[in-house]
């Protein structure tokens, strides 16, 4: 059976599937089967798209020309979570208001009744009592304790111990993010030199937090920063500028960062979640399969939401 | 953090490098004395880790150096390996990749090795051992890579 003709039946059971006044207020779109170079002129303003077995490169393609905000793969085991989090986002936003992190990860932790009942009967009743490790912080001093933090929790996890350079890094590349980039955007994209020491107000702290799903080994890395600069499309672009041009050419020499850090993030992840509160706050959430070897799968879901 | 401190040892037209800590934004990158220099090469057996700053100030230093010396990379560590096969920069045409590490996980008791493998003058016919004992508990371990992935940078050298 075509690729296309798999993620057809995939949408038809959706569908079938999820509570009429829920499904009926998004479009679900056949990435395979509309994907293309042309796609620019398409604007899927509410949809959820889905695909199989495409490479990274295609799927952040179609994510810059397509400008639709959920994209889930349907190989993923946890697609039906992916789903459900995208409907939220598109229908009720204002639940990833005060605690974007919290909210994602109550439907990416919770259980499959849960998800269920939200699916059949529309409740969406998610646990809220989730438990995460998180590091604040507001210097560019703390970046040692933050990653040694990391790492030391890293250590209670089964199964971290072989993804623990691949986390720590993705920890230090949204540590810098949150200081450099996140300020600097508001004072009008002055690019900071990286050497240089920041210290943010206390009440501009930001946070790293990581969540763990023991029942499908996964691990959630989380950076959230009071400022609420990120543009989600234009940072997608930029990622896909890097599959296009070649890392290297991506690369600025200039001071400030090197630009590639969220390629470095994304290699790295199997699904990115992007939550952008306008001059509010950003949280960009990235997960690891623990059972997968190192160094990153190509079976991504991505979901991006700017209030 | 960065990696400040490098071991700089010159003999005879040779210059040995080695990378300690952690390649990022800290990062401060020796000056060379290049005179008389055929041969670089970089020893990565104590680099901790490479961000997307230390990749760019990498890749800045490396157009320092002449593109008449040649350039030996030796003990590249996983994430070094991980970040070539992204970014080619970071390994100029024409260098050498004498050594480099390969994971092997143990799922028995979560348990990570990693292996040196040496060029024998080429990669050309290079297979991974891909099964072993673990040191730990002696179960089976099994290469902890994507082979199609992690070894790709091979076809360059």
């Amino acid at each position: 059976m075509s690729r296309r003709l798999v993620v057809e039946n995939f949408i038809k059971e959706v569908g079938s599937n999820v509570l009429k006044r829920i499904v009926d207020k998004v479009t679900l779109v056949n990435v395979n089967n509309v994907f293309s170079d042309k796609i620019g002129d398409t604007k899927y303003f509410d949809a959820i798209s889905f695909y199989q077995a495409m490479d990274d490169h295609e799927v952040m393609a179609f994510a810059s020309h397509s400008k639709i905000n959920h994209i889930l793969n349907i190989e993923d085991p946890i697609v039906v979570k992916h789903l459900v989090l995208s409907f939220l986002m598109i229908t009720q936003s204002q639940i990833f208001h005060t605690d974007p992190f919290a909210a994602i990860m109550s439907i990416f932790l919770a259980d499959e009744r849960a998800i269920d009942r939200f699916l059949t009967k529309g409740e969406a009743d998610f646990p809220d009592d989730l438990s995460s490790l998180r590091v604040s912080f507001c210097s560019s001093s703390d970046k040692e304790d933050v990653l040694e933090t990391v790492s030391e929790a890293l250590n209670e996890i089964p199964g971290a111990s072989r993804h623990r350079s691949e986390i720590v890094l993705m920890v230090d590349e949204l540590f810098t993010n949150a200081l450099y980039n996140a300020p600097t955007t508001l004072m009008g994209n002055i690019s900071k030199d990286r050497k240089n020491m920041v210290v943010l107000g206390s009440a501009r702290e930001a946070v790293v937090q990581i969540a763990y799903d023991k029942k499908l080994k996964r691990v959630y890395i989380g950076c959230t920063d009071l400022f609420g600069t990120l543009a989600p499309n234009a940072l997608i672009d930029k990622v896909y500028q890097t599959y296009n041009k070649g890392v290297e050419s991506s690369i600025s020499f200039a001071c400030g960062g090197a630009g590639i850090g969220v390629r470095l993030l994304f290699e790295k992840a199997e699904s990115m979640s992007i939550c952008v509160q306008k001059e509010e706050k950003s949280c960009l959430i990235f997960s690891i399969d623990l059972s997968q070897k190192q160094g990153g799968v190509s079976k991504k879901s991505l979901h991006l939401l700017q209030v | 953090m960065g990696a400040k401190k490098y071991g700089v040892i010159k003999y005879e037209d040779t210059l040995l490098i080695s990378v300690v800590g952690q390649l990022d934004e800290d990062s401060v990158f020796p000056t060379l004395e290049l005179s008389g220099i055929k041969i670089v090469e970089l020893d990565f057996e104590n680099m901790a880790m490479i961000n997307s700053c230390g990749i760019r100030d990498w890749i800045a230093w490396l157009r320092e150096i002449p593109e008449k010396i040649q350039l030996i990379y030796k003990s590249c560590p996983v994430n070094l390996i991980d970040q070539i096969n992204m970014v080619e920069g970071l390994v100029r045409t024409g260098s050498e990749i004498r050594s480099f590490y390969v994971p092997y996980y143990c799922e028995a008791c979560d348990f990570i090795s990693n292996h040196i493998v040496t060029s024998a003058g080429s990669w050309k016919n290079f297979r991974p051992a891909e099964l072993g004992k673990c040191q730990k508990c002696g179960q089976n371990v099994e290469i902890d890579v994507i082979e199609s992935k992690y070894f790709k940078f091979l076809k360059r050298f």
